[in-house]
């Protein structure tokens, strides 16, 4: 299964780049840009025919780059379709202390501490400057995530069915978005499960009827959301034929027929009216011709 | 189109990475209604995930301020490409401008830091820069500033990426050319980090005409290619501040690597005594010359657009009269009436009128907003180049 790790090193001009390579398509900036920004918490999961992919980003770390700033790790992984992956569980404990340690405001999180934990300073300012291993690092990843300790199995975990959203704050929607992650990597369901940070209005997210079900977390700090899932509205498909308001200016076409033959004949009675009263005008030939009288032998 | 029509415009920035793209993106918002007090202009967000990604990052920077100490481990890096709309509203119905803007991790700029499999998303950044009206340069103005050593100024080149800047923004410019004169071209040079070199906001020595004489040292190579490729560029220097109330603590150059003359750049800061006994605020300064410039541009491009439509909507009310005046001959006026065709193209010609009085309207409003952000002195940091 490939797990790929996001960070950067110690030094000032290091950029944030995949240790040991990354996924071959940022596939995450490509569909979920609008909807989040990458440098604050964000979780993607999503199945469909070509396999499940993972994407967890922005846990803090306790490394810092010269001028303080705090050095985040994003985790991404990847899965074909019928892949027979025993860290599947694992990626799924890590999303679920993640989520925990965001909505319970941790500045040092379980999920920070294990990774912590295994990518010390010197691991990654070597690993960055090394570009790898990959099996190195994926090594290390696995390590962090059995730090996390077993699934926690709550009594009501149980996903719930279609698309909702709820905020991340609530225990239920974390809960069963978890589950949810579960049922995805596990190929017991299709669709998508997603915490994003830039949007929170329901609406945004509306489904239509035939779309794959989408479980939505939220960062809502208005707080407007109720704690526990509502469904996703339903998006209307649009009717097939969209017919045009009609305006004043625009009159039907089989209207405008009519209308132009009943004119036509009109305007042919007004003719012959005109033809048969005008007066005889010489030389013209328009009068009537009088009647010829009676030739008697 | 919405009722109030908005024209959409770009602008990129092109900087380094951790040279504080992101924080000018912020200020720009943050003390942008201040700025343009006196105007009809406001500049806000342009959709609630814009607004977001603005509090987040304002967030950020006051994090940084927090508890009397600087604490810099809530300024974050950018890691993908962020897009922000924004909308300066020229107090004119239906003609307010929106501009796109894109900030993207600076080691893209150079193919060998740049990610792999990212080469899709940074030919779609190269075009959007392309599309872009504005360029925003920001530079590192500690880099130029507290280089003492040589050496340590032979590493400008690497740790700016002049060669990469130089290269990018020559095709920008060159590609302005291409669009035309009607078309806004500005460029403007941003040293970021100047609280230490300026004694306007807080700061208590002056060192600005160093900090410009080195910059225009360094990026002289960048001015001369942009003006060579096209000279409607206008090319402005605005040095910001974009916390305001910090000092550079220390400057400490790092041996980068093994290469010989390879240095990293590593300062720190420290909030100002006046600001650790009170409430450490942001006092962004500096950035209302880079907004002023930007709305005259943006006006005056809005401006342009908004003649061209209104000539536009003048030809149509011209047709739409002749149309509806021009006899056809006996029968076929009959025709007309008795369908109620002429009916429809008096009306038409009414509309069209109508039309064509409400841009003109807009146009000369929009003189007058132009007019005045033309009248406003820029502040005594800018320079134009």
């Amino acid at each position: 299964m490939p797990t790929y790790v996001e960070t950067r090193g110690s030094g000032l001009p290091d950029d944030y780049k995949f240790l040991g390579g990354g996924p071959a398509r940022a596939w995450w900036y490509q569909d979920y840009r609008d909807q989040t920004t990458f440098d604050h918490p964000t979780v993607l999961v999503e199945r469909d025919a070509l396999g499940w992919r993972l994407y967890v980003g922005a846990i803090p770390s306790g490394r810092h780059d010269p001028t303080g700033s705090t050095n985040r790790i994003t985790v991404v992984a990847e899965g074909a379709q019928d892949g027979d992956d025993v860290d599947r569980e694992a990626l799924v404990r890590l999303v679920e202390v993640w989520l925990a340690d965001v909505a319970e405001q941790r500045e040092q999180g379980r999920a920070r501490r294990a990774l912590d934990e295994v990518f010390t300073a010197d691991v990654v300012d070597r690993l960055y400057t090394d570009d790898g291993p990959a099996d190195v690092v994926r090594a290390r990843l696995r390590e962090a995530c059995e730090r996390l300790g077993g699934p926690v199995r709550h009594p009501q975990a149980a996903d719930l069915p279609g698309s909702w959203i709820a905020p991340v704050r609530g225990r239920s929607g974390r809960t069963a978005f978890v589950a949810r992650v579960r049922a995805l990597l596990n190929g017991e369901s299709s669709g998508s499960a997603i915490f994003v940070n830039l949007v929170d209005r329901a609406d945004v997210f509306a489904r239509e009827p035939d779309d794959p079900p989408l479980a939505v977390l939220v960062t809502d700090p208005g707080e407007t959301l109720e704690l526990d899932p509502l469904p996703l509205p339903t998006r209307a498909r649009p009717p097939k034929k969209a017919q045009g308001p009609i305006t004043p200016m625009s009159v039907p076409p089989g209207r405008r027929r009519t209308r132009t033959l009943v004119a036509l004949v009109l305007l042919a009675l007004v003719i012959g009216l005109v033809w048969l009263l005008a007066p005889e005008a010489p030389g013209t030939g328009l009068a009537p011709t009088p009647p010829v009288p009676a030739r008697t032998n | 189109m919405s009722e109030r029509e908005e024209l959409p415009y770009k602008i990129s920035m092109l900087g380094p990475t951790r040279v504080g793209k992101t924080s000018i993106v912020a200020s720009m918002l943050h003390g942008g209604e201040q700025m343009l007090i006196g105007s009809s202009v406001t500049m806000s967000a342009g959709d609630p995930r814009t607004e977001r990604l603005i509090a987040l990052t304002v967030q950020g920077l006051q994090g940084a301020l927090k508890a009397g100490a600087f604490q810099p481990e809530s300024l974050r890096q950018t890691n993908e490409p962020q897009h922000f709309t924004l909308l300066l509203d020229s107090g004119v119905p239906g003609a307010a401008v929106r501009f796109d803007l894109l900030d993207f991790p600076g080691g893209w700029l150079n193919p060998i830091t740049r990610p792999e499999g990212r080469e899709q998303d940074w030919q779609e950044c190269l075009r959007f820069i392309k599309e872009s009206s504005v360029l925003i340069v920001p530079v590192d103005a500690g880099v130029l500033m507290e280089a003492a050593l040589q050496e340590y100024k032979r590493a400008w080149p690497a740790i700016l990426r002049i060669a990469d800047v130089v290269k990018v923004a020559g095709d920008w410019a060159a590609g302005r050319k291409v669009a035309g004169e009607d078309e806004p071209a500005l460029l403007v040079y941003c040293p970021v980090k100047c609280e230490s070199y300026f004694d306007d906001n807080g700061g208590r020595i002056d060192r600005s005409e160093e900090l410009f004489r080195r910059f225009h040292d360094e990026y002289g190579e960048v001015i001369d290619r942009v003006r060579r490729e096209y000279g409607g560029v206008d090319q402005l220097y605005c040095p910001v501040d974009t916390i305001g109330c910090v000092e550079l603590r220390s400057a400490e150059w790092i041996p980068a690597g093994v290469d010989e003359g390879s240095w990293r750049f590593a300062p720190t800061f420290q909030l100002r005594p006046e600001a650790l006994n009170g409430n450490a605020t942001l006092a962004p300064k500096g950035v209302d010359d880079v907004l002023a410039a930007l709305c005259r541009h943006l006006m005056e491009a809005r401006q342009a657009a908004e003649k061209l439509s209104a000539e536009g909507a003048d030809s149509a009310h011209d047709q739409a009269r002749e149309l509806a005046d021009r006899s056809e001959g006996i029968f076929r006026d009959l025709v007309l009436w008795l369908t109620r065709e002429r009916a429809r193209r008096h009306q038409a010609e009414w509309e069209a009128g109508a039309r064509a009085k409400e841009v003109r309207g807009r146009v000369d409003a929009l003189d007058k907003v132009v007019r005045d952000i033309a009248d406003r002195p820029l502040g005594h940091r800018a320079r134009g180049l």
